[in-house]
């Protein structure tokens, strides 16, 4: 995407050089891409999102790892941009915000949900378990390879409804006549008040044989 | 484990609470609470009235761009020459941004009233794209003032004169726009999508 | 070479700050957020691209990652996958989790894990392509930035997850 540095938020001056040709920007964009994706992947692995029972014991009650990783790296995300923002270092405008379309959305989610159950992985978790060497995530990948593949060669039948309902990039905080930070606040306490939930879940649900392997 | 879950929880919970004294550093039109937008709408101008919408149809001024927000069979029944169809639905789409954003051109948003067009103004505005404008009173008034309205006095002043010959030329243009077979009609439906270079993202 | 003795995971609310500040960084850096499936998916049209040039440039799907004379190939996405191979093995190998295995119950047969991992990826990124995003795309990046459809979606993959355990219970437990 030539050019796409140039809307980043390092754009108010932050960011000292001036990148002049637009393969320079590419390749450098290509280049954060990787180092994003090694902290990426690495996260998930120490988190214990390489291991299937790990992230289906949270459907089970006995790991709720999945809930305390993703809300706690959400809720840093959200607090993290929006100081940044308050302090004017990172433009929000320029951070992509992805687009509410109704049906696909839930219905893809529905969909998500059912291979999650079977599978044992999302696609990122997935990855980070192959690379440790887990044979079922890469057959997992495989057939996520073959789910694109099925849904690009489906795309004409499915074209209208992919499109259909979008809203537009709307937060919810919006939605619900709140300020940003109001709603930033009221998710903190609510993920709290899950934590504290999941901890009680785990004991209650608690199966040693599985979590006390890995 | 507890007492991380404690440590980290507890920082969490006092950043959340300080950003909430911090001031926001821009004015993001995305927060414009309904009282507000309507001041702002106001204020600074965002009414079109018919005859101006008339003329500039007749003298097919491009710097703006007439949008029917109602639905498609109402567009189909009869609609304002030179008009594009975009039901309100679906004005967020991205595929019409590039013709509601585009900085040369003002989008005129009518319906029936005032209702649907407003609507679809606060929404554009909430999107981001500034320079829309409203055509007061809607098809209504169109009628009202373009097709049925009749000069009834004395001596016609110039001023007086050059409107209703535009609301006749206008009337004129209307009548045989909306009188064409229904197969004429479609081609001036079908609208060639411009794409606006958009933000990147997402795991598309 | 010595096998090292396998570390414990890491604290999850730690490895959760970890997450988020990667996630802070794309944002502030590149102005977005994480992603997989749909790497997945730009290496899937790459490979098509390649094997039937003529379907790729017929077909609806492909074609526009085509246009003027682009390579989908050459996206973040993909990059940002690969990186995360080097990052989770980089993480298994100092905590000593390498190991070829497949991880199932042992209740089921090592066909049946490898029948159902396959059939849950082919769920999954169909899923997360219908809905523009999977739980890192559109549920974890979209509630960092506030949108509704990053909830929606969130909530919609949880909702169902735990819908349809009841029926799974058996693979698992």
């Amino acid at each position: 995407m030539p050019g796409s540095l140039e809307k980043t938020g390092f754009k108010e001056g932050l960011m000292a050089p001036i990148l002049t040709s637009s393969e320079t920007a590419q390749l450098i964009n290509l280049l954060i891409a990787f180092l994003v994706g090694i902290g990426f992947g690495f996260a998930l692995e120490q988190g214990g999102f390489s291991s299937s029972r790990k992230l289906a014991g949270m459907f089970y009650g006995y790991d709720a790892t999945v809930l305390k990783v993703f809300f706690t790296a959400s809720i840093v995300a959200m607090i993290g941009s929006r100081i940044l923002s308050s302090l004017g270092l990172l433009d929000m405008d320029l951070v992509f915000h992805n687009q509410f379309y109704v049906g696909p959305a839930i219905v893809g989610g529905i969909i998500m949900g059912a291979g999650f159950i079977m599978g044992g992985f999302c696609p990122g978790t997935g990855i980070s378990a192959a690379a440790i060497g887990k044979i079922d995530a890469f057959v997992f990948l495989i057939g996520g390879a073959v789910g694109a593949f099925l849904f690009a060669e489906t795309y004409p039948l499915i074209q209208d409804f992919l499109v259909s309902g979008n809203r537009g990039p709307v937060k919810l905080s919006d939605s619900l006549g709140l300020s940003d930070t109001v709603f930033i606040f009221l998710v903190t306490v609510i993920a709290i008040g899950m934590f504290w939930l999941a901890e009680k879940a785990e004991k209650k649900f608690a199966r040693p044989d599985i979590t006390k392997d890995y | 484990m507890s007492s991380i879950r404690f440590q980290v929880s507890a920082v969490l919970v006092l950043l959340a609470g300080v950003i909430i004294l911090l001031p926001d550093a821009r004015q993001s039109s995305g927060e414009l609470n309904v009282p507000g937008m309507l001041e702002a709408m106001n204020e600074s101008g965002q009414y079109l009235s018919v005859d101006q919408v008339a003329r500039m149809v007749v003298y097919e001024d491009t710097s703006i761009l007439v949008v029917d927000v109602r639905d498609q069979d109402a567009y189909r029944a009869v609609h304002i020459p030179g008009a594009i169809n975009i039901p309100v639905s679906d004005i967020l789409n991205p595929d019409w941004s590039g013709y509601l954003n585009d900085p040369e051109i003002h989008p005129v948003f009518y319906s029936n009233g005032n209702t649907l067009a407003g609507e679809a103004w606060m929404l554009c505005i909430q999107k981001g794209y500034s320079g829309s404008l409203i055509m007061t009173g809607g098809m209504n008034e169109w009628y009202r003032v373009v097709m049925e309205s009749t000069f009834t006095g004395g001596r016609i002043s110039a001023a007086d004169n050059a409107t209703f010959e535009v609301r006749y030329r206008a009337r004129d243009f209307f009548n045989r726009m909306n009188s064409m077979p229904d197969s004429m009609k479609t081609a001036f439906l079908e609208v060639k999508r411009k794409k606006e270079e958009e933000l990147v993202g997402g795991c598309e | 070479m010595e096998i090292m003795r396998r570390k414990p995971y890491m604290n999850p609310y730690l490895a959760g700050v970890l997450l988020g500040l990667v996630l802070l960084g794309a944002m502030v850096i590149s102005g977005r957020g994480l992603g997989a499936s749909g790497g997945i998916k730009y290496c899937v049209v790459s490979v098509v691209g390649a094997v039937s040039q003529e379907h790729a440039a017929t077909a609806d799907y492909y074609s526009k990652y085509y246009q003027d004379g682009k390579k989908p190939i050459n996206n973040w996405l993909v990059f940002q996958i690969l990186g995360m191979v080097v990052g989770g093995f980089i993480s298994g190998a100092i905590s000593g989790r390498l190991t070829w295995k497949i991880e199932k119950s042992p209740k089921i047969s090592k066909s049946r894990r490898l029948i159902l991992a396959f059939l849950g990826g082919v769920f999954f990124v169909y899923g997360g392509q219908m809905a523009r995003g999977c739980t890192s795309g559109a549920a974890l990046s979209g509630m960092a930035v506030l949108t509704t459809a990053g909830f929606v979606t969130m909530i919609a993959i949880f909702g169902s997850g735990f819908l349809f355990a009841w029926f799974f219970r058996k693979n698992w437990i």
